[in-house]
């Protein structure tokens, strides 16, 4: 195997495989669902009438 | 038959050309059989001391990069240039050179030139395996490698100067020529002299390396053009270490998934059936005057799980939604709530299935569950608020699953993804360097693209 002229695709291997190793290891999606974070629900979503709602924390 | 045996090059000789009586240098005067006089460019043949012109030659059309009696040491042997050949494929207008080299020890090899690309050659003189070639029209095996037919002529030789050990000009065997690429494998039917196929061996060899040899200035060697017959492809040399190194990489990648799974197995956090209840709400007067309440699109009334425990340092939780929805859709919001922090996570999903029997043929669509994942959600004590609507007031079932540590498909293919991209673009510079080697060629396997 001729390794020295794919040095770079090697480091960046290296980098790839050690993030997926980190992201694993932390459950570290690398696309999210579309979440919202620390909001508070206050009923202005598209199927959202006039039910009742309450303070959700 | 080249002198061989011997310890070192014999002591050249001179003969007298009968026609013109130039004094003629021969550096193998024991084994060469022919030569060409120098100066009135007679064919000659030496029989018993005696020469004999056989035929006129042509000028030779271009000096000799190698000049005759040039010595060096090739492949590791000594050679000295005791010939120049200049041929073409009989009915076409493809040309070459040739340069016959002689060592004392094993006899006759050859440099051939083409294009700027360079090969080798010996016979089995040098490698006796020859003897074990199979061939056919299309493929040929020599050492259990494979070789391929790349082309088929008659060698016709146009002019020389120096000497040979048989009738050059009489021989025009019907060559094949196998490739597997740094070599070649060439198959002379009906060589003079010759009862049955003689094969010859060939290997691509760096102009740099014969200027080196044989103390040459590299810039008098003639420039490439394309890519040569057995012209080594560097994305091949590349490309067969990068998918060795690629299918490491993703095994690695593999493993690692399958320890961290070991000491972080996938957990089950919530896995519950839920009533949910149609909301009426406050009730509204349409234009007509009729009460109604929010039509078409009705809300359950909220509800809050009961808490359940996130336990690793940090997590990614797939949450799963299902209804048993007919010919409907449910849309939910759960908000993922930290009972410590207060920190939250609001996701919105929707199931939707409908189906139906049309034109004699069922169909159906849309799912009843649905999943969203959420990254990095740390160690900690949690609930869902759970927020539902649907086009159907009489829906009355909610499933919901939490769990955490999930395998992430997403993270595992994108990583292989990124890995293959470039072997991928490598594969595809390795096709295009192969197809402009194969144009030189009647038997291009990429004919057909």
């Amino acid at each position: 195997m001729q390794i020295r002229p794919l040095r770079i695709y090697i480091a960046f291997a290296i980098l790839v495989i050690g993030y997926f190793f980190y992201a694993t290891l932390n459950g570290v999606t690398y696309w999210e669902d579309k979440a919202e974070r620390n909001t508070e629900y206050n009923g202005n979503r598209s199927h959202s009438g006039s039910g009742a709602r309450f303070y959700h924390k | 038959m080249a002198t061989v045996n011997l310890l070192s090059f014999p002591t050249p000789e001179f003969a007298d050309c009968p026609k013109c009586a130039t004094s003629i240098k021969l550096h193998d005067p024991e084994g060469s059989e022919y030569c060409a006089c120098p100066n009135c460019k007679s064919f000659l043949r030496f029989n018993r001391n005696t020469a004999t012109v056989q035929k006129q030659l042509q000028p030779i059309a271009e000096k000799p990069i190698l000049p005759l009696g040039a010595e060096g040491v090739l492949m590791g042997f000594p050679f000295k240039v005791i010939a120049y050949l200049e041929k073409k494929e009989k009915n076409t207008v493809y040309r070459w050179k040739e340069y016959l080299l002689y060592n004392y020890d094993k006899g006759h090899a050859s440099l051939a030139e083409f294009n700027g690309h360079w090969n080798f050659i010996v016979g089995k003189n040098w490698e006796p395996d020859l003897e074990n070639v199979s061939s056919t029209t299309t493929e040929a095996t020599f050492r259990g490698t494979d070789y391929r037919i790349f082309n088929k002529y008659t060698p016709t030789t146009l002019a020389l100067i120096g000497e040979l050990d048989w009738d050059v000009l009489a021989d025009q065997p019907k060559t094949y020529e196998y490739i597997a690429p740094p070599h070649i494998i060439s198959k002379a039917n009906g060589a003079s002299g010759k009862s049955k196929a003689e094969y010859f061996l060939g290997e691509y060899i760096k102009p740099e390396v014969i200027a080196d040899a044989f103390k040459i200035d590299p810039v008098f060697f003639p420039e490439k053009d394309g890519v040569g017959a057995t012209q080594p492809s560097p994305h091949y040399i590349k490309f067969d270490t990068l998918a060795r190194l690629t299918m490491l990489g993703i095994v690695l990648m593999l493993i690692i998934h399958w320890i961290i799974t070991i000491f972080k197995p996938e957990r089950e956090l919530v896995n519950s059936d839920y009533n949910i209840v149609f909301d009426k709400g406050p009730a509204t007067t349409d234009s007509s005057g009729s009460i109604t309440w929010n039509m078409g699109t009705y809300e359950f009334k909220p509800f809050v799980t009961s808490s359940f425990e996130q336990p690793d340092h940090s997590s990614a939780l797939e949450i799963e939604v299902g209804s048993n929805v007919d010919n409907n859709w449910l849309e939910t919001t759960v908000v993922l709530v930290n009972e410590t922090t207060n920190e939250t996570w609001e996701v919105t999903k929707g199931v939707e299935y409908y189906h139906g029997y049309e034109g004699g043929e069922s169909w159906s669509e849309g799912s009843r569950q649905e999943s969203i994942i959420l990254s990095e959600i740390p160690r900690g004590k949690y609930h869902l608020n759970v927020y539902s609507a649907s086009g159907d007031p009489f829906q009355t079932s909610l499933h919901i699953t939490v769990r955490s540590n999930i395998t992430l498909w997403r993270n595992i293919l994108l990583t292989i993804f990124v890995l293959v991209l470039y072997p991928i673009y490598n594969y595809y510079r390795m096709n295009s360097y192969e197809k402009k080697r194969w144009m030189n060629s009647d038997y291009s396997p990429f004919d057909n693209d």
